[in-house]
């Protein structure tokens, strides 16, 4: 709402009379003129601090199997990915079958991480049938299980410094083939302290390298699986 | 209600402007202060209780006590095979709650490369003693895995909450493990067991110690 003349002449006399030469300048200025510097202001606070850089182009890193790959609080190296109708031990839901992917997964940071944070940082993209939904905000659905290669066991907790191999599970519809490829996403996070509670934890998940991965059907004979993953057109 | 409009209300600008200093002044001080002498840590810190294996230790909370360590490449929990790419380290623990009923909830190995290797109320090993009863001792094992080059030197660490240690005791036990634990333990040692908790007497015969070192 526009300042009244009255008000207006009233806020000049008392600028006049505080002896200010700043406000009587600022008030003797049409307000077009104060929108200009303040913008002029604000583009010099961003610039300070990177604003005027040039954006960053889109694209995600590629990310080959067998080649280890940052993303806090791990490093995993991916090695390939299977189906299979079903594991010993480790059935999927009625009318499904798994999806597998196996890696070699360590956690570098200082810290016990969790089989939550585990689970967090890895999932596939653009595969039609998945039965758990995309983790929310995204289009990237989480893995069912993560089981060690070694005694298939839940990897929880995951512990500092120890590489573990491992197999992500993701349940599929078996009423669909399954898919030629998939698309993995690996998603890195940052610990610090919540802006909410005192909380101190993995937040601001990343998408920090993608890969699209030729899929095999997992069979026993020997070495026939071997290798059953390249890197696709990442 | 007082005002402030006109003329004789306002206060002169010089004077704000010390306000305005003098306020800032307070709070560069405040900061220097707080920043030269830091005392948030010592404060909130844990009032940390040494002791080493076989020695009572008291805690605010219980009396505890480690037992021999054992360790190999495999765990046999509740008949399941666990094998790590590290090692299996095992320590029987027994606590006497004190004043009420106690849930110790806090149980990590410090290795010798300073890292914390946290014992997990589930999953693979942890740390799941129960609620004991005062004066009622209970016997519960801790185990973790971790890198063979962490475990000589390691210390047993046990508190209450599992979570917020400040200001509270916490049980820091040198569990005297040496370089050739370590190897004896990586070189085909059979299977370290992992008990469930129980009070004292109603422990499974299952015997912790492992290879007995």
């Amino acid at each position: 709402m526009p300042t009244p003349p009255a008000d207006r002449r009233a806020l000049r006399e008392r600028a006049r009379r505080s002896g200010s030469v700043v406000a009587q300048r600022l008030l003797d200025q049409p307000l077009r003129n104060l929108g200009v510097g303040g913008a002029v202001a604000l583009l010099a606070v961003t610039a300070a601090f990177g604003g005027l850089e040039p954006a960053a182009e889109p694209g995600l890193p590629a990310v080959a199997v067998g080649e280890p790959v940052e993303a806090g609080p791990f490093e995993l190296t991916l090695e390939k990915v299977l189906w299979v109708d079903e594991l010993p031990g480790v059935k999927p839901g009625e009318g499904n079958r798994w999806l597998a992917l196996t890696a070699t997964v360590t956690n570098t940071s200082e810290r016990t991480a969790t089989s939550a944070n585990l689970r967090n940082t890895l999932g596939l993209t653009g595969v039609e049938g998945l039965v758990e939904p995309p983790d929310a905000g995204t289009d990237r659905v989480l893995s069912s299980r993560r089981l060690l290669l070694a005694d298939a066991s839940d990897l929880s907790p995951v512990q500092p410094g120890l590489d573990y191999e491992l197999v992500f599970l993701f349940e599929h519809d078996a009423s669909l083939p399954p898919p030629e490829e998939v698309t993995v996403q690996v998603v890195g996070h940052t610990w610090r302290s919540s802006t909410i509670t005192p909380d101190v934890a993995w937040f601001d998940p990343t998408v920090v390298a993608e890969a699209t991965l030729a899929m095999r059907e997992a069979v026993d004979e020997g070495g026939a699986d071997e290798g059953g993953a390249e890197e696709g057109d990442a | 209600m007082s005002t402030t409009s006109g003329s004789g209300g306002a206060r002169p600008w010089t004077q704000r402007i010390g306000v305005v200093a003098l306020v800032l002044a307070a709070l560069a001080t405040g900061r220097a202060i707080t920043h030269s002498f830091p005392v948030e840590g010592r404060i909130e810190a844990p009032f940390v209780r040494d002791s080493a294996v076989g020695e009572p230790v008291r805690l605010r909370y219980a009396d505890v006590e480690a037992g021999e360590p054992a360790g190999a490449r495999e765990l046999d929990a509740g008949g399941t095979t666990l094998t790590s790419p590290g090692v299996w380290l095992v320590v029987p623990v027994r606590m006497t709650a004190r004043g009420e009923p106690r849930t110790l909830a806090y149980a990590a190995v410090r290795g010798s490369d300073g890292t914390l290797y946290v014992a997990g109320g589930f999953g693979r090993g942890g740390f799941a003693p129960g609620t004991a009863q005062p004066g009622v001792p209970r016997e519960a094992d801790v185990a973790v895995e971790l890198p063979a080059d962490a475990v000589a030197g390691a210390h047993l660490l046990l508190a209450l909450d599992p979570d917020d240690h400040r200001r509270d005791d916490l049980a820091d036990i040198d569990l005297g493990l040496t370089q050739a634990d370590v190897e004896r333990w990586t070189d085909g040692a059979p299977p370290v067991t992992f008990r469930d908790a129980a009070d004292a007497g109603a422990t499974a015969s299952a015997d912790a110690s492992g290879d007995g070192s």
